[in-house]
């Protein structure tokens, strides 16, 4: 129990501190409390017609938050144990290794409940509208779920370098799965999908679960519990193998702006011959510009070369199924919903993503220019590069679709979407620089803006879309997110010019 | 023996050999002083040996079993300050406490720590608001809270003012006499010479002189002019 009363103490104590920061910052306090009163409004509004669910909204709620859940489970070791003390007081200390792999477990499992706190926020409005659900069913299902997610993350782990392949798999796996539900969206619209989906048994099986249907639940449990047992067998190997702690860039004082590229075995900054050839290449960006560079270099490094292959095998994969799609047309009035997806998804990624790593390092605080065009030359290529994934995978089904044309059209509007989304992202970053404020509830909220900025822009493009045409729309849309995302931009700019820079402080407790 | 016992260590990162076939002791009672330029290896060796990192090759033994066994009894001083940064430094040592499961009474030997480290005024700050030389003395009391058989110190003089450095040596000489084995890494030759009363000299993740001072600087004047000798003829 030793080990765990140490971690619990901590834990305990940790969230006092951050619950008496909120207590004395107000207007932080105000921000929650908005966020609260806001809760306890669509609950209550729900009280008469709740607690309901449809479907179909219930299918894509689950959808989003697999995908989630599913990438973080694949997505590797390098969260497991990432905050800097947990390498020089935890991992040393007398804990055994187990108690601590454990303890890590709960605490990602934790953040993953808060998520699906956030993503359920935003599926109270929906669930309101029909078809009853059973909300201990409901908590069952999720609990069994985050269990087997985590379970097979640790199981990953604890394979070493046979996880490896099999996270691949896996990843193709989700791939092949979002490419099927987008191309029966495409085909048949809306409901069709749900219907679709529900076919498929593992989801119709959750779903089953989620409205309080016993042979679903049980089968979820004792695929939970089968996954938790795998897993403890695997703990000597998870310890042996998944703990090279220190190989973490943090305690080896690689820190900051060069992370281990996706996929890279631990501790490897990449092949010499790969680093050998980048040091070679001349950085753009000079003068005020100069953090161009400086952030390709650091997306070269995370996303070369497995991620970038994975992107690209998407676009063909995307092509492909393009081509079979082809004879049945293009169903233009899913457009506008696909794009609300795509927002969903990368806001959510967005409004969590920890700005203040890289914009309170000193040698962006240092050097000289103008606030507002390192703010530009820090976020251009991250936005290029988002841009370019999905434009790709769009890009890829249309061209396959034969159309072209619109295929080069939404180019454009890809890259400005993104343009936006890190626009507002930074936008929230720098009116809640506060490393409390980048987690828990004050996300939701950043996830909350983010979705309605990009509602603006999307709003245009539907707009001119249905008057005059795709290419309209794409240069409306384009237009208008361009034009939100230099407002933010600016926005940004007045609020960081009156920030200091090195701010690690968290007061006093 | 008693101490510490390394034989044949090595660890390879990629096509890293960070360290090469160490084998050293250091046993119960000295303070054994890790030098070598930046790169040799030091943190790589007193990782290992903490258990942060796993070793390619090699064991390691202190007290006769096997040091991943032996957790307890260790305390380790990373280069990198980083303590939590929502807990307070009273909280930190409750936190050692409660891992390490010490008996009741370790409240006094902690006042007493944070009293010569000369963090009693700040006992009720948080870890994020510490500068890094405090950050720095509270993982050094956070090491010496459980009276461990083994401190493993790495750079310790770096980001510390000279009283610390002196409240550091004071409280590595005591654990010294309290019959602890001490390994200290360091590139600070001159504080090297003062405490330590042994050398290991790493370069290149090897091993390539060892001894005590008067054997290590039997050809030099100072340990200065041994060490860049050692190493740049290496
Ligand atoms: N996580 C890591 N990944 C790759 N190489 C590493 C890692 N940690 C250390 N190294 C390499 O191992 C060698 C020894 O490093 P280190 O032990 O930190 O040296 P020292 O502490 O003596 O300055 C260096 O060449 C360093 O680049
Ligand atoms: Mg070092």
């Amino acid at each position: 129990m030793r080990g765990y009363r140490a971690l619990l103490y901590l834990e305990w104590r940790t969230l006092r501190a951050q619950l008496r920061q909120l207590a004395r910052s107000r207007g932080r306090l105000a921000v929650y409390v908005l966020v609260a009163a806001y809760l306890v409004f669509i609950l209550s509004e729900g009280r008469q017609g709740m607690p309901h669910f449809s479907h179909a909204a219930s299918i894509y709620g689950l959808g989003l938050w697999l995908v989630f859940l599913g990438v973080g489970a694949i997505g590797g070791r390098r969260r497991l144990l990432a905050r800097p003390a947990d390498l020089a007081l935890v991992v040393p200390s007398a804990i055994a290794p187990d108690r601590i792999v454990v303890w890590a477990l709960v605490r990602q499992a934790v953040s993953q409940l808060r998520l699906l706190v956030i993503v359920a926020v935003f599926w109270v409005p929906q669930m309101a509208q029909s078809g009853g659900v059973d909300w201990g069913s409901l908590l069952y299902a999720v609990a069994l779920t985050l269990v087997a997610a985590m379970a097979v993350r640790h199981i990953l782990l604890g394979l070493g370098r046979w996880g490896r392949p099999l996270r691949y798999l896996m990843l193709l796996a989700l791939a092949g799965l979002l490419l099927f539900a987008g191309s029966a969206l495409l085909r048949g619209g809306v409901a069709d999908l749900a219907a679709a989906i529900s076919h498929l048994w593992p989801v119709a099986l959750a779903v089953a679960a989620l409205h309080g249907y016993p042979l679903g639940l049980a089968l979820l449990g004792i695929a939970a519990i089968l996954l938790l047992l795998a897993m403890v067998a695997l703990a000597p190997r998870i310890v042996r193998l998944g703990v090279d702690w220190s190989a973490l860039p943090v305690l080896a004082g690689r820190r900051g702006l060069v992370a281990r590229p996706a996929g890279a075995p631990s501790g490897q900054v990449g092949s010499r011959a790969r680093r050998r050839r980048y040091r070679r290449h001349d950085w753009p960006g000079r003068g005020d510009y100069a953090l161009f560079g400086v952030e390709l270099a650091r997306l070269y490094r995370t996303l070369w070369p497995t991620t970038a292959l994975l992107i690209a095998a998407a676009w063909l994969a995307a092509g492909v199924a393009g081509t079979f799609a082809r004879p049945r047309g293009v169903p233009w009035e899913v457009v506008p919903g696909f794009v609300a997806y795509i927002m969903l998804l990368t806001g959510a990624a967005v409004a969590s993503m920890n700005f203040s790593q890289i914009l309170a390092t000193p040698l962006w605080a240092q050097t000289p220019g103008p606030i507002g065009k390192k703010l530009l030359a820090w976020f251009l290529p991250g936005a290029c590069v988002t841009g370019l994934g999905w434009a790709g995978v769009a890009g890829g089904w249309l061209i396959g679709m034969g159309e072209t044309a619109i295929a080069l059209w939404s180019l454009p509007l890809a890259l400005a979407l993104m343009c936006l989304v890190r626009a507002v992202g930074l936008l929230g970053w720098a009116m809640l620089p506060n490393a409390l404020d980048q987690r828990g509830i004050a996300v939701w909220l950043r996830f909350l803006v983010t979705i309605l900025a990009t509602a603006i822009a999307a709003g245009f493009f539907a707009g001119a879309f249905a008057l005059a045409g795709f290419a309209a729309g794409a240069v409306a849309g384009s237009l208008s997110a361009l034009a939100e995302a230099y407002l933010c931009l600016q926005l940004s700019e007045l609020r960081i010019r009156a920030m200091d820079f090195v701010r690690p402080s968290e007061g006093r407790a | 023996m008693d101490g510490l016992r390394v034989e044949g260590l090595g660890k390879q990162y990629g096509d890293v050999a960070a360290v090469r076939d160490l084998s050293f002791t250091v046993p119960c009672g000295e303070i054994v002083g890790l030098l070598g330029p930046n790169g040799a290896g030091k943190t790589t060796t007193l990782h290992t040996l903490a258990g942060l990192v796993h070793p390619t090759s090699g064991r390691a033994y202190l007290d006769g079993m096997p040091i991943e066994q032996q957790k307890a009894l260790i305390g380790f001083v990373p280069e990198q300050p980083e303590v939590f940064p929502l807990l307070t430094v009273e909280e930190h040592l409750g936190f050692v406490a409660r891992a390490y499961d010490l008996p009741d009474g370790w409240q006094e030997t902690g006042q007493g720590i944070l009293r010569r480290l000369h963090l009693e005024d700040v006992a009720d700050r948080v870890g994020g608001a510490l500068s890094k030389g405090m950050k720095q003395k509270l993982l050094i009391a956070c090491a010496l809270l459980h009276q461990p058989k083994l401190m493993l110190v790495d750079e310790p003089m770096v980001g510390l003012d000279p009283a610390g450095q002196r409240e550091l040596v004071e409280a590595l000489r005591e654990i010294r006499s309290g019959g602890a084995a001490i390994l200290l890494s360091t590139h600070m030759l001159q504080s090297a010479e003062e405490i330590c009363d042994r050398f290991l000299i790493l370069q290149r993740g090897r091993l390539i002189a060892q001894g005590t001072l008067e054997e290590i600087t039997a050809q030099s004047a100072s340990l200065q002019e041994a060490f860049l000798g050692l190493t740049e003829g290496a």
